[in-house]
């Protein structure tokens, strides 16, 4: 009598099955974790080692007794954010400014890029290139000094304004201008540095590409919009991504330089609040949990924006 | 093949022009504001508002103050180490990190990913770094401003985002030819993704030119200033005493008080001129054609 | 075959000195570690004997002192350690103890040095850093208290304090102990006012006018000045420190936070809470609605506020002494016959003295101390370091340095800064010479001498600034240095944040017109609401237990 030489089909446990899984992905892959295992290491030693100290939002935090030591309070300080009579307008603020910056500090840049890209005289690109990131070097305590300079009663802006027939008036103290003259001014500073990326990924795309659509007749306009914007997508779509994971944060400093108690009222952002409390310099509990609430925050908002970019364009962090 | 151009081609690159032009015009501005100011005399500065079009009466007494001291030298030397060889590190890392993660099939890839960008929101704060940093032994060396910022996680996810754009076909057929994976980084993804390179590299270089905090918290040793630090020094000592020492009873700071507007502008323009010329090096990464006839088959 | 040996020999040299060096050094050291007990011990053998006698300096001993502070950059600029200066060692010379500096250049460096837990001797920096306070440090054993060691080895510290009692309450803990050497504004009136009302009398002299000295005269003087095409005529930083005009309605506007806090009858009262807050709010209103307040003012940044006085477009500001002289030097080139002067603070009546000047206390608790550390193996001989400075000698080696380098006594008495400090050969300023020889550039652990002032002042103007804006001074109404307790701290934090962003706002509103003063209810039942009376508590229950002291 032969016997059946198949072995037989025995349908794995889960368990095992998942172990086969990870053998089987380190017998493929294990060089290129031994690649990345430099990095590895590199995040587990000063970022995760050190990730204790997050627990400071929620002690009364005492430098002789350390983070062990200091007593647990809890939501404490939490509380003491959210119960401040201006949390939802400086929620609020923080998170208009970010929307506004959404709709014109993130596409102004690509679309500088687009626009320089189609420049052929490579002395004039270049030129224009260099100087349009230059003010990005310059300190934020100059550039809100020229800012606050333009922008007083006699000063350029309202020269012009006076020229064209309308009022002066002080810009800086209008709560209508406000947002504005901060976004406005945050593209003047930074649209050059910023599109770089975007010329480097420009000039990544292949030429051939545009070679074929010339030769079927696109003009220049159809050849950015079906050839360069897509060949730049991912990279647009992934800095949109991380820039939703941002949205709590409005660095305090050009707030604080530009804004005055008339404009409190739409300027006044989280950072902005934390700092005027004028805390004993070193009072970090409170800082680090209001820091805490923005990170969990803003988290969120990153998760969201990867799902739903991975559904909508198939790009995403992970 | 030469196009003849319709007239709305021709509108466009007109006012395209026109455009760049006024942008390129009222984007010099602050540098030559700047520049200008760390040349005037001081007085007149002080006493000037609005535009600044020209120097006001040329004076070379803020960058007298500035290079008089004996540390700038070896400011700009340190800076420069840590420059270049911080840089140095962060590509290689960033490069390692970004090529695993545009890796198919691996496993541990998302959750390597998720780990990475957790730490760009969620860290220990200051002490607890600095007694990691301490404990590996990093006080008062320059390993202490390179490796802990060995690597950033924005600029991994950037370059990653690069190596994906990648054909997976030129890796493929470099695979079936038995190319090892480290081979497929340094001769095929790495020679594409240049122009990205030169900008990743541009922005640690940038970072590690700007920095001074490292410096301040684990270095007592003076020698081993960075530029910035050392800047930072002659800045606040010649800005309005009255403000930062409360009971000074400072009336003889106020010639002081003058030019140290001049100085803060002196400072700018000896701290970011060396920065600046290194970006024309990179500029001719952006060059487009950079992958020419590669994608055959 | 010479060539190598040579080399040999050089080597076998080389070698031989590195050995005794070092065994010079080890060997050196030794004896230190043995005669520092010894030393001690001889040292409070001495004191106990000569009680109370100040010359005990130079110590005999070899102990050497960590000190730890921050590097002020008027030193950093020629000097790379502290220790380097003429200063340091010439306190090294009379004191007899070496000091071994170790410098910060960031606040972080503070928390980052307690955290270590690797101490050295002595500290010197802004106790109010520590989280908690000083005292807090006090409970948490990382510093010593100074009542146990005072008598003895800091007697001309102990003995300033017995001869200045009210200051002395004043940097003495609630508790009764005394922490670290304190920062001292010297006595004498001019050093509590260093800035106040300034204008240009040359305009005034155009329209037949004195220096104002009422509120209707300032009025009437800014409006002429507004006549004459002065556009902005009053302006300031941002609006900093022009509540001069609220101090002759008796409201003292400061911070919003704690510096608008003072005592009025005995009781602590909060400025823009008192009636009459309402009627400077008119008056402001007026003001503004005539044009004479800048219609920037609360945009107008320092530069640009200088840049209106120098070009004319002001003529009245709230300024220092020191830029009473900026201002008429600079802007003599521009505006010939310019010239600013200083004006009293306004009062509603004519005659009357202005109750509410711009004064500091002498002692301000969060200024820098030093302090001794729990690790210290020698608080004794710390306490004999940093109690020099409080002898007499000391106190003039503090504030002007060395004789006859930096500083010469006249036949009348009075010190004078030398040339060298003034315009010093190697083209030093006035404050990077003081860095080298003296402590009195910055605030420090020691008595400031008020006259070292005066030694710069360029113009008469200034001099007669100082005579004016101290020649009344009273400090009836000044809110003296009190602590809140922890827990109140926190209650009191909370509260006045909240306060001062919507009093500013309102401020600025009812100046503007904004918010008309008919709502001025809403305003002051909005304050309740958002707490200002428990902060009123706190701060007045702080104030009775600094009187119970």
């Amino acid at each position: 009598m032969s016997r059946e030489i198949l072995p037989e089909i025995v349908p794995e446990k889960p368990l095992l099955a998942i172990f086969h899984r990870i053998s089987k992905d380190f017998k493929k892959n294990w060089f290129v974790y031994l690649m990345v295992l430099p990095v590895v290491t590199y995040y587990l030693i000063f970022y995760y080692v050190p990730m204790y100290g997050i627990q400071i939002g929620f002690k009364d935090f005492n430098i002789a007794k350390g983070y062990s030591g200091s007593p647990w309070v809890g939501l404490k300080y939490f509380k003491m954010f959210f119960d401040s009579f201006y949390l939802w307008r400086v929620l609020r603020n923080t998170v208009l400014i970010n929307l506004y910056e959404l709709i014109f500090s993130f596409p102004a840049p690509i679309l500088f890029a687009l626009l320089l890209n189609e420049v052929k005289n490579r002395r004039f690109k270049k030129y224009v290139q260099t100087i349009s990131y230059l003010p990005h070097f310059i300190s934020t305590v100059v550039i809100c000094g020229i800012i606050t300079n333009f922008c007083v009663s006699d000063g350029l802006i309202n020269d012009i304004i006076s020229l064209l027939g309308g009022e002066r008036n002080s810009l800086l103290q209008n709560v209508k201008y406000f947002r504005t003259i901060f976004i406005a001014s945050g593209i003047w500073q930074g649209l050059g540095f910023s599109s770089i990326i975007y010329f480097a990924a420009i000039s990544a795309v292949d030429q051939e590409l545009y070679q074929s659509a010339i030769i079927d007749g696109a003009s220049r306009f159809r050849q950015v919009w079906h050839i360069t914007l897509p060949s730049i997508k991912p990279t647009i779509i992934i800095l949109l991504i991380l820039n939703i994971g941002g949205f709590l944060n409005v660095g305090f400093q050009k707030i604080i330089l530009l804004y005055n108690p008339a404009t409190y009222e739409v300027a006044d952002v989280i950072s902005s609040h934390v700092y005027t409390y004028g805390l004993q310099k070193l009072n970090w509990s409170y800082g680090a949990a209001v820091g805490l609430f923005n990170s969990v925050a803003n988290l969120i908002l990153l998760i969201a924006a990867n799902r739903v970019s991975k559904k909508v364009s198939e790009i995403s962090l992970w | 093949m030469i196009m003849k151009k319709s007239i709305q081609e021709i509108i466009f690159d007109l006012s395209n022009h026109l455009i760049l032009l006024f942008w390129a015009i009222i984007t010099i501005y602050p540098l030559l504001y700047v520049l200008f100011s760390s040349v005037s005399d001081a007085g007149r500065l002080m006493s000037h508002r609005g535009l600044l079009l020209y120097p006001l009466g040329i004076k070379f007494e803020a960058y007298k103050r500035v290079f008089e001291n004996p540390m700038i030298l070896r400011g700009y030397m340190n800076t420069f180490i840590v420059v270049f060889g911080g840089t140095a590190l962060n590509l290689m890392m960033t490069c390692l990190a970004a090529y695993f993660l545009s890796r198919k099939n691996v496993l541990w890839k998302n959750t390597v990913m998720v780990m990475i960008v957790i730490t760009m929101y969620f860290g220990g704060g200051l002490i607890p770094s600095y007694l990691v940093v301490t404990g590996l032994g990093m006080r008062n060396s320059l390993l202490a401003l390179i490796i802990p910022g060995a690597v950033s996680a924005y600029n991994i996810i950037v370059m990653r985002t690069s190596f994906q754009t990648i054909p997976a076909s030129l890796e493929e057929s470099a695979f079936l030819d038995g190319a090892s994976d480290f081979s497929i980084l340094f001769r095929i993804i790495l020679p594409l993704s240049k122009s990205m390179l030169a900008v990743v590299a541009l922005w640690y270089a940038v970072d590690h030119w700007n920095a001074w905090f490292s410096a301040a918290i684990y270095l007592t040793k003076r020698e081993l200033y960075p530029i910035q630090l050392i800047l930072r020094e002659i800045l606040i000592q010649n800005a309005d005493s009255q403000e930062i020492y409360k009971m000074t009873i400072g009336a003889g700071e106020q010639d002081e008080a003058q030019v140290a507007e001049t100085i803060k502008y002196a400072m700018i323009i000896i701290a970011t001129v060396p920065i600046l010329c290194a970006y024309p090096y990179l500029q001719k990464y952006f060059v487009k054609g950079v992958m020419i006839g590669s994608l055959k088959g | 075959m010479k060539k190598t040996f040579l080399k040999a020999a050089c080597f076998t040299v080389a070698v031989f000195i590195l050995f005794t060096t070092l065994t010079a050094c080890t060997a050196g050291s030794k004896t230190i570690s043995t005669t520092s007990s010894t030393a001690a011990s001889s040292i409070s053998a001495a004191v106990s004997t000569t009680a109370g006698n100040e010359s005990v300096y130079p110590l005999k001993t070899d102990v050497k002192l960590t000190y730890w502070s921050e590097m002020n950059p008027n030193v950093s600029a020629n000097y790379k350690n502290a220790g380097d200066t003429p200063f340091a060692q010439e306190l090294a010379k009379r004191t007899g103890i070496q000091v071994e500096y170790i410098h910060s250049t960031t606040d972080e460096a503070f928390a980052l040095l307690m955290a270590s837990n690797d101490l050295p001797d002595i500290i010197e920096f802004w106790w109010d850093a520590y989280p908690g306070g000083p005292s807090q440090a006090l409970k948490d054993d990382q510093i010593i208290a100074l009542n146990d060691i005072m008598d003895e080895h800091a007697p001309n510290f102990t003995k300033w304090l017995k001869a200045h009692p009210d200051v002395a309450r004043q940097i003495r803990w609630d508790e009764g102990y005394y922490i670290g050497f304190p920062c001292v504004l010297g006595d004498g009136k001019e050093v509590y006012v260093q800035y106040g009302p300034q204008i240009r009398k040359d305009l005034l002299d155009k329209l037949k006018l004195s220096v104002p000295e009422t509120v209707d005269e300032w009025y009437s003087a800014l409006k002429g000045m507004k006549d004459l095409g002065v556009a902005a005529p009053i302006t300031a930083n941002k609006g900093y420190r022009i509540d001069f005009l609220a101090r002759a309605f008796g409201i003292v506007i400061g911070d919003l936070k704690v510096g608008a806090f003072y005592i009025e009858d005995g009781k602590v009262v909060y400025g823009p809470m008192q009636p009459a807050y309402k009627d400077y709010l008119a008056t402001w209103r007026k003001w503004y609605a005539d044009g004479l307040i800048d219609k920037d003012i609360a945009t107008v940044d320092g530069n640009i506020a200088k840049a209106k006085i120098l070009d004319g477009s002001s003529a009245a500001t709230v300024g220092t002494v020191g830029t009473l002289y900026t201002y008429n030097d600079t802007a003599q080139k521009n505006i010939p016959g310019f010239q600013m002067v200083a004006a009293p603070l306004p009062v509603l009546k004519k005659g009357d003295v202005n109750k509410y000047p711009f004064v500091e206390n002498q002692y301000t608790p969060s200024e820098v101390q030093a302090v001794i550390t729990k690790q210290c193996k020698h608080p004794d001989i710390a306490a004999r370091l940093l109690d020099y400075l409080w002898s007499e000698e000391g106190i003039i080696l503090a504030n002007w340095g060395i004789k006859d380098k930096t500083y010469t006594v006249g036949v009348d008495g009075k010190f004078k800064y030398t040339d060298f400090v003034k315009n010093n050969p190697d083209g030093w300023t006035v404050s990077r010479v003081k860095g080298g020889y003296m402590r009195s550039y910055a605030s420090g652990p020691f008595y400031q001498d008020v006259t070292i002032a005066f030694q710069t002042y360029m113009i008469p103007e200034q001099f007669e600034a100082r005579d004016l804006w101290t020649k009344t001074v009273s400090l009836e109404h000044l809110l003296p240095p009190m602590r809140r307790t922890a827990s109140e701290d926190e209650e009191f934090t909370k509260i006045i944040n909240d306060v001062k962003t919507y009093s500013e706002e309102c401020l600025l509103k009812f100046m503007m017109g904004t918010m008309s003063l008919d709502e001025y209810d809403t305003y002051t039942a909005q304050m309740k609401q958002l707490g200002i009376d428990r902060a009123i508590e706190i701060m007045q229950a702080a104030y009775t237990r600094y009187l119970a002291k």
